[in-house]
């Protein structure tokens, strides 16, 4: 009975409060998966679908998802996104002149 | 700390502050209290930057800074902190945004490093289990349906995030309750007094039960006319502001 009240590992909230949030990436057709937590609780995401090469994932991260996932899970010390593809695409809904 | 030196300021070319002076020293707490009309929110507004005040002359110089060459912003950068009556509600921006994106524009106007993310909710989670407010409370958006109570948690909590070196507390006490003035004890009590001082305007003794002040001073048409201790406080409780007005 124990086991049923303890709080749940860090991976299971990480990957619950991913769920929530991948609606809002899901809206430009971008996505987010949990690749690793490491030793010293920095959460490593890559960024899915449209996210991949848009200009402002980055921003996205540090912005939004990194508070979003830090203000829910305490012992999140940092929030990182493992992608290195090259920046192919604006976001959609900006415009250029 | 702070000098006010011959300052005189007026509003629609009704002078209100006559030459006042007044020097607080270094994590010193005092109490400005005077019957309505005497001038002490004027002091905070113009202290502040207050737009609406014209400064005629006279100084106020907040350690190496004279304040009054100064805008608003960058008094606050310096270290001026001054917790607001009736602070505005900021839809869609939260509370622990709002108080990190403070935070960083102030460490960015001193030349500071940011203070990152996890450092910044480490300490604010420290500051709101100390004021005993709940980890919700960071996530509402700024004073949007706050109580009056929640309303002077914000402000207090603000205040310790920012770690000011002036803070001035305004009638802060007005329309309170026993809860909400407790928690605002709490927080001076907080404060890093090696290099924090206090200034709280007040008109009741009330809210100098909780928070003891080094000195206390008594405004009357826009000046200093009586300066004392804590008991001063206690005299004017009894006999109220008759002598001053």
């Amino acid at each position: 009975m124990v086991g049923l009240m303890s709080t749940p590992s860090l991976k299971t909230r990480v990957k619950k409060a991913l769920t929530a949030i991948q609606p809002l990436l899901g809206l430009h057709g971008g996505g987010i998966e949990l690749v690793n937590i490491t030793t010293d609780n920095v959460v490593e995401l890559r960024f899915d679908g449209a996210c991949i090469g848009c200009a402002a994932a980055n921003y996205t991260l540090e912005h939004g998802l990194k508070e979003m996932l830090m203000v829910q899970i305490e012992e999140i010390e940092d929030v990182v996104a493992v992608n290195d593809e090259p920046v192919t695409h604006q976001a959609p809904g900006i415009l250029f002149s | 700390m702070l000098t006010i030196s011959k300052l005189q300021a007026s509003i629609d070319h009704t002078p209100i502050l006559k030459k006042f002076s007044l020097s607080i020293k270094p994590g010193e707490i005092t109490a400005i209290m005077g019957p309505n009309g005497s001038g002490k929110s004027t002091l905070a507004h113009v202290l502040a930057g207050h737009p609406s005040y014209e400064v005629v002359s006279g100084s106020a110089q907040l350690e190496e800074h004279e304040l009054l060459e100064l805008d608003p912003e960058e008094r606050a950068a310096r270290g001026l902190f001054l917790a607001f009556q009736y602070p505005p509600s900021i839809p869609g921006v939260s509370v622990s945004s709002f108080l990190r994106l403070a935070l960083n524009a102030q460490e960015k106007a001193r030349g500071e490093a940011l203070t990152p993310l996890n450092v910044f909710l480490k300490t604010l989670r420290a500051q709101m289990k100390q004021l005993e407010i709940p980890w919700e409370f960071s996530q509402r958006a700024v004073n949007e349906g706050f109580s009056g109570g929640e309303k002077k948690r914000l402000e207090m909590l603000q205040m310790l995030i920012l770690k000011p070196r002036l803070v001035i507390l305004d009638e802060i006490d007005s329309g309170l309750d026993i809860d909400a003035i407790k928690v605002v004890a709490a927080a001076v009590q907080l404060l890093d007094r090696s290099r924090t001082s206090v200034i709280i305007i007040t008109h009741y003794q009330r809210l100098l039960n909780y928070i003891k002040p080094d000195s206390v001073h008594v405004m009357k048409a826009g000046r200093l006319v009586k300066s004392g201790g804590p008991e001063l406080a206690l005299e004017l409780e009894k006999t109220g502001y008759g002598d001053y007005a």
